[in-house]
């Protein structure tokens, strides 16, 4: 093989690596954060103090809902390290889905 | 006083430091190569008195007036920044027929 | 300040360009018919006042009109009434039980009924589902059509309010990148070229509306989110999560009234005296009231006051139904102040700016606008770019069509609304039909002519549909200028005026351009 084939070969594969990144980040900006950022909402009403009126867990999850998901989209989005942030916000998932599912199941 | 009287108030005293930000603004009159007044006015000093009157509000826990006051204040920024340009494109215009 | 590196700052570029390419013509749709949306009380007193200004909706005599209508109702549907005054300041009331539809998701069924609060005649009488009855609203149909089409794009719930909020968050994105990619332009917050480079003009006239219109940006991005996610799922999602799923209980909980049952039948004490107390004890206007068991010793009322001159919020009153006591003021959620309550309560004068009357209206209706106009002209500017681009031409073509078409296919519908209302046909379907038409025909003339020209066929129209709306509202039986004049009507002559000044403004702007248009070519060397 030439050296201009394997040199347009190996850009190749760096343009196919590259989009894969981009819908890999596409993937968890968009259908995951959302999941993830209900999954908070949820779960925050268990966690959450319910202060004076005893309403404050149930609200407050809800009216932020869009400010939850506005840190997690922009931090998918930011991190460098795309593994790292799949960790992070699947581990907050999980967390409240575990927490969700001992309340339910109890 | 009402919420309309303390936002109309808020929003006279705030307008005129507005137009004079606008009108000496070096950016605007470099765009339109006209000179620069130099010294120009003190613009630090013109956007604490024209945010000034919204600090009161706030202050004095004038809520509803103090969202008229930022509201009417954006919006007119926007209006006299077109209504400026409007102006003196026409000015241009006419210079130049 | 915010540091960011030349990737980071490229990737918020990306997301700001194609969240509003991807979804920027529906955020358009919605935010126009925000805008509208914020006079909706006005335009619907305007397409349909009564013969005379009406000073109190709650008049004496209120508790014997819904005692008379209560005695037609199935008692199964004294579960729960409320009453409040809607287009002309009619008095609605909407008495009904609660039931779960075929989905299990909750409504409400029961009868409907308007009133004349000037001669306390019914003027109007409908049964069924909440859906059903809205469905045959004649009244305030003109603007509830405008408000359907904000909230949930006349799409079936939960489909259109997850969409509008959908559309919520990607102006939220919008909001927040534009202003840390632009946040160095903020030092030209007064520079809008008009002549020479025309890409660098369509880039001014974008970033100064935005740049002045941020803070506003946001907040209606957020509390619209807010509202579209919220009913569509939040409060079902966390039901769920925190009562197995019950609703009712979820919200018994949040409103913070105790659940004292009691069914052993008393009849209601006098509501005139309550309205009259609550003015008293309050110093505000009335502005909805329910009543929960009608008819039942355990009934309960609860009276919900308009905002007071200087606060953003404000207690509730509560009522024991058999005695008309006064039991206690409370915060919407739950019986005493809580962060939760207020910032929930916060979310309706913040996004509907409904605070202050027509001042805070008018402000938020100008700030709105401005978002529309950065929506429009985002779009623009990302086509001109893009214009050696063939495949971008859609979008550009698009981009007109929804631009100056929507305005147009919305004033079309009031077209489809006053002459069947004055026929007594079904108005729902009527105005649909003239929207969808118009919009049909404006993609017609976006699509089969240059863009130039679709714009001011389009504006051009839309100009004249304006200028002649007050027209058409007298053809077909409204109120006469000098009638309205003399009866204190205000919202029908501000409004002729406002559209046929919408109008004049629309065709000035299109001689503007056209007179612009031509200094260009004659400074142009052939």
């Amino acid at each position: 093989m030439s050296g201009a084939a394997a040199l347009a070969l190996s850009a190749r594969e760096a343009m196919l690596r590259q989009r894969r990144r981009v819908l890999w980040r596409v993937l968890l900006a968009g259908p995951l954060v959302f999941v993830g950022a209900a999954l908070v909402m949820c779960g925050g009403a268990l966690w959450l103090p319910a202060g004076r009126a005893q309403i404050d867990n149930l609200v407050l999850p809800i009216v932020l809902f869009p400010a939850i998901w506005a840190a997690l989209f922009f931090y998918a989005c930011l991190d460098r390290q795309l593994h790292r942030a799949y960790w992070l916000i699947g581990a907050l998932g999980l967390l409240h889905a575990a927490m969700i599912a001992v309340h339910l199941w109890h | 006083m009402s919420n309309t009287l303390w936002a109309l108030c808020a929003l006279a005293l705030s307008l005129l430091p507005l137009w004079r930000l606008a009108r000496h603004d070096p950016k605007r009159l470099r765009s339109l190569r006209q000179p620069t007044s130099s010294p120009g006015p003190d613009r630090k000093r013109l956007v604490v008195l024209l945010l000034l009157p919204g600090g009161v509000l706030a202050a004095i826990g004038q809520w509803p007036a103090f969202l008229i006051w930022l509201g009417s204040l954006t919006a007119g920024g926007w209006l006299l920044v077109q209504l400026l340009a409007q102006f003196t494109n026409d000015n241009s215009t006419r210079k130049s027929g | 300040m915010i540091r960011l590196s030349q990737d980071r700052t490229k990737t918020l570029l990306a997301i700001h360009g194609w969240s509003a390419v991807s979804l920027g013509l529906l955020l358009y749709a919605v935010i126009l018919t925000g805008v509208a949306s914020v006079f909706e009380k006005e335009i619907s007193d305007w397409s349909s006042p009564l013969e005379t200004n009406i000073v109190d909706p709650f008049p004496p005599g209120t508790d014997a009109m819904l005692r008379g209508l209560a005695a037609t109702v199935d008692p199964q549907f004294h579960e729960e009434l409320f009453f409040y005054p809607r287009a002309g300041d009619r008095l609605y009331a909407f008495f009904h039980k609660h039931e779960l539809d075929e989905d299990g998701k909750p409504r409400e069924r029961g009868v409907a009924a308007e009133f004349d609060p000037r001669t306390l005649q019914l003027l109007d009488r409908r049964s069924g589902t909440d859906e059903e009855v809205a469905a045959g609203e004649r009244a305030s149909a003109l603007s509830q059509f405008m408000v359907d089409l904000h909230v949930r794009l006349h799409l079936p719930n939960p489909w259109g309010l997850l969409l509008t909020g959908v559309l919520g968050l990607a102006m939220l994105v919008a909001a927040v990148t534009g202003f840390v990619i632009h946040r160095h332009l903020i030092r030209e917050l007064f520079t809008l070229r008009r002549r020479g480079d025309k890409l660098l003009g369509a880039r001014d006239v974008h970033v100064i509306a935005g740049t002045w219109n941020l803070p506003f940006a946001f907040i209606l991005a957020f509390t619209g989110s807010y509202f579209s996610f919220g009913s569509a799922f939040g409060f079902p999602a966390v039901a769920m999560v925190a009562f197995g799923g019950d609703q009712d209980a979820m919200f018994s909980t949040l409103v913070g009234n105790p659940p004292a049952e009691d069914a052993s039948p008393a009849a209601l004490a006098n509501l005139d005296a309550m309205i009259a107390d609550v003015r008293a004890r309050s110093g505000a206007e009335l502005g909805f009231v329910q009543v929960e068991h009608w008819g039942r010793a355990d009934a309960l009322v609860t009276m919900f006051m308009k905002y007071r001159d200087g606060k953003l919020l404000g207690p509730s009153y509560v009522y024991g139904g058999s005695d008309g006591g006064f039991r206690y003021a409370k915060p919407s959620l739950g019986r005493v102040p809580s962060s939760g309550s207020a910032l929930f309560e916060l979310m309706a004068p913040l996004h509907f700016g409904n605070f202050a009357g027509v001042f805070s209206k008018t402000v938020w209706f100008a700030l709105g606008f401005a978002s529309a106009y950065v929506t429009i002209t985002g779009l623009l500017l990302w086509t001109q770019r893009r214009q050696a681009q063939r495949a971008w031409l859609h979008l550009a073509r698009a981009t007109h069509w929804v631009g100056y078409g929507l305005p147009l296919a919305l004033t079309l519908a009031a077209y489809g609304y006053f002459p069947v209302r004055a026929g007594g046909g079904e108005v729902q379907p009527a105005m649909m039909t003239a929207f969808l038409a118009c919009a049909a025909l404006a993609a017609l003339i976006a699509w089969r002519t240059p863009l130039q020209q679709s714009r001011r066929y389009l504006l051009g129209a839309t100009g004249l549909a304006l200028l002649g709306l007050p027209v058409l509202r007298l053809f077909c039986g409204g109120i006469s200028w000098s009638g309205a004049w003399i009866q204190g009507l205000q919202p029908v002559l501000a409004l002729d005026l406002a559209f046929a000044c919408g109008g004049l403004l629309c065709l000035l702007s299109l001689r503007r351009s056209n007179l612009s248009r031509s200094t260009t070519l004659a400074a142009t060397p052939p």
